[in-house]
């Protein structure tokens, strides 16, 4: 088992949902899930799903990351901007676009301000419009690598909506580890009491909105190698 | 005579489950011949990206995909009424059986409508940047016309609605790395149309007309995505102080990120020429060839045949 550090350099804007609304915002740790699918598709034959129909469409899933021979930390921010400047997007129904100079209104899209309940209900498709604001290029972060294949000396992969975050990343030594919680629980079935464990040998628990962004945040290194990885790729 | 496709870089048939992703990377020339305004949450000008201590103008990847699919879409229902369903519109999804057409499998589409379905785009167009310093300072002034054609009215008060735009201005250029993942030969030919064919882009081009001429320099071909960003490029391959030609960043660029399984074509030092295979490819793109449209039409149909196949079989 190969266990590798990498700093990562951000070379383009990277949006995600981190917080949803009207305005998405992306916080600075990324999670590990983006990350295994990121390395899986470009390094370690993972399936990619070129068309997905019905729930499958709407509904995410990760037991396919359990088969991956690979598993990483979440990626901790090292020199992170995260205001970078915002695009907007709409669900442009047919060729329709929407455009204002009201502040107001503006004020609405944004998220700063409730929308009358007129507009939510508008078959238009403005209401769908969404503010983002993301990290900027140049940003740096550090993670983690354990698999049985090394990667390439510089990896290169993409990440984010629309795939617009690209990176590379060198080998680094190793800080600190930060564990996503979700895909330990919920892709990896981790027992409750190593999760309870995981928690006392961390420094922090940071919580985001969403299952998905909770993290233990500087974890033990040793107990990580000698209790958790086993458990995951074990 | 038809068209030959690479040995590498390309899938042979179409399908939605891999595990390979042989990929093309398409090194684009994007000329700018006319001032031009990209805008995000500015309307008065670009988003804007310091790398090195020069201003360059930022420009999300979508504003050229969703031009270049326009484009394509013309094509489609110019060559043959059954490459597009007639209910189809652009972006406004219902059905999947009505939406699958050579450009919703190649750029991906996401079902509104009444079913839930989700194509993933195989062409990944990255942000990309000005190679040269965007101009702040260089503001086009308009204000509104009356009817007589000057700013003043019969009573002769003084138009006020003055705005002002900062535009990309001609002589400047964006280098954009175009991959297409795990496609077909017919989709590489559709891209490779789109790209050629389009030259409108940007805010107010209805208006304004041809402004940006694209141009292919480079093609790699590779067993994966190449992960090359216009974004490392600028702010690791060039010097800002020394005025590094763009072409010897490119260069050294590729050179740097390239692998023992690419190949590289071009007018890129190090790489081969173009070979003849993406020679005939161009000229049927281009619609240049005096058999394009014929071939056009039956690489797009087998294509679009191959995928209700495969979605028929599915159900």
């Amino acid at each position: 088992m190969i266990e590798q550090t990498y700093r990562a350099t951000l070379y383009a804007p990277l949006f995600y949902s981190s917080a949803e609304g009207r305005s998405i915002r992306t916080q600075p740790i990324l999670s590990a899930t983006a990350l295994m699918h990121a390395l899986g598709y470009r390094y370690f034959g993972l399936e990619k799903r070129y068309a997905l129909l019905g729930s499958e469409a709407t509904s995410p899933s990760y037991d396919h990351l359990r088969e991956l021979p690979v598993f990483v930390t979440d990626m901790r921010p090292l020199t992170v901007d995260a205001r970078e400047r915002t695009f907007r997007s709409s669900d442009y129904r047919s060729e329709r676009h929407f455009t204002t100079n009201d502040p107001e209104i503006a004020d609405r899209v944004n998220g700063k301000k409730s929308v009358p309940e007129i507009l939510e209900a508008a078959g238009a498709g403005w209401q769908t419009i969404r503010n983002y604001l993301g990290l900027s290029p140049g940003s740096t972060f550090e993670f983690t690598v354990w698999s049985e294949d090394p990667l390439p000396n510089r990896p290169s992969f993409r990440m984010g909506i629309n795939q617009t975050g690209e990176f590379r990343a060198e080998e680094a030594d190793p800080e600190q580890f930060i564990l996503n919680k979700f895909l330990l629980e919920n892709a990896y079935d981790i027992p409750s009491k190593l999760l309870s464990k995981t928690l006392e040998r961390s420094e922090s628990f940071s919580r985001g909105n969403d299952p998905r962004l909770q993290h233990f945040v500087d974890v033990d290194r040793g107990f990580v190698r000698d209790h958790v990885v086993p458990e995951v790729l074990g | 005579m038809t068209l030959t496709y690479p040995d590498i870089g390309l899938v042979d048939s179409f399908d939605i489950y891999r595990c390979e992703k042989p990929s093309i990377t398409l090194v684009v020339k994007r000329e700018i011949t006319e001032p031009t305004l990209f805008r995000n949450s500015k309307t008065n000008r670009s988003e804007t990206q310091k790398f090195d201590g020069k201003l360059h103008a930022q420009v999300n990847g979508e504003k050229f995909t969703s031009k270049e699919r326009l484009t394509g879409l013309d094509l489609l229902r110019s060559l043959d009424d059954d490459l597009v369903a007639e209910e189809y519109t652009y972006n406004e999804p219902a059905t999947l059986d009505e939406s699958l057409n050579v450009g919703t499998i190649t750029y991906g589409l996401a079902g509104t409508g009444d079913q839930d379905f989700a194509i993933k785009s195989r062409v990944i167009e990255g942000y990309t940047y000005t190679t040269d310093e965007y101009d702040l300072m260089n503001k086009e002034t308009r204000n509104a016309v009356y009817e007589s054609g000057t700013m003043r009215n019969e009573e002769n008060d003084q138009s006020e609605a003055l705005f002002e735009f900062v535009k990309v201005q001609p002589g400047n250029s964006l280098v954009h790395f175009i991959t297409l993942e795990a496609g077909t030969g017919p989709m590489l030919l559709y891209v490779l149309h789109n790209l050629l064919n389009t030259g409108r882009y940007g805010a107010k081009e209805t208006r304004t007309g041809r402004n940006v001429r694209n141009s292919i320099v480079g093609l790699i071909l590779g067993e994966h995505d190449t992960s090359l960003s216009t974004g490392e490029l600028l702010m690791e391959y060039t010097d800002a102080d020394t005025e590094t030609q763009i072409e010897t960043s490119l260069n050294a660029y590729i050179d740097d990120a390239r692998r023992s399984d690419w190949e590289v074509y071009g007018d890129l030092e190090g790489a081969e020429p173009f070979p003849d295979w993406y020679d005939r490819l161009e000229e049927v793109a281009s619609r240049e060839a005096a058999d394009a449209d014929e071939v056009l039409r039956e690489e797009f149909d087998s294509l679009t045949r191959a995928a209700k196949a495969f979605f028929d079989d599915d159900d």
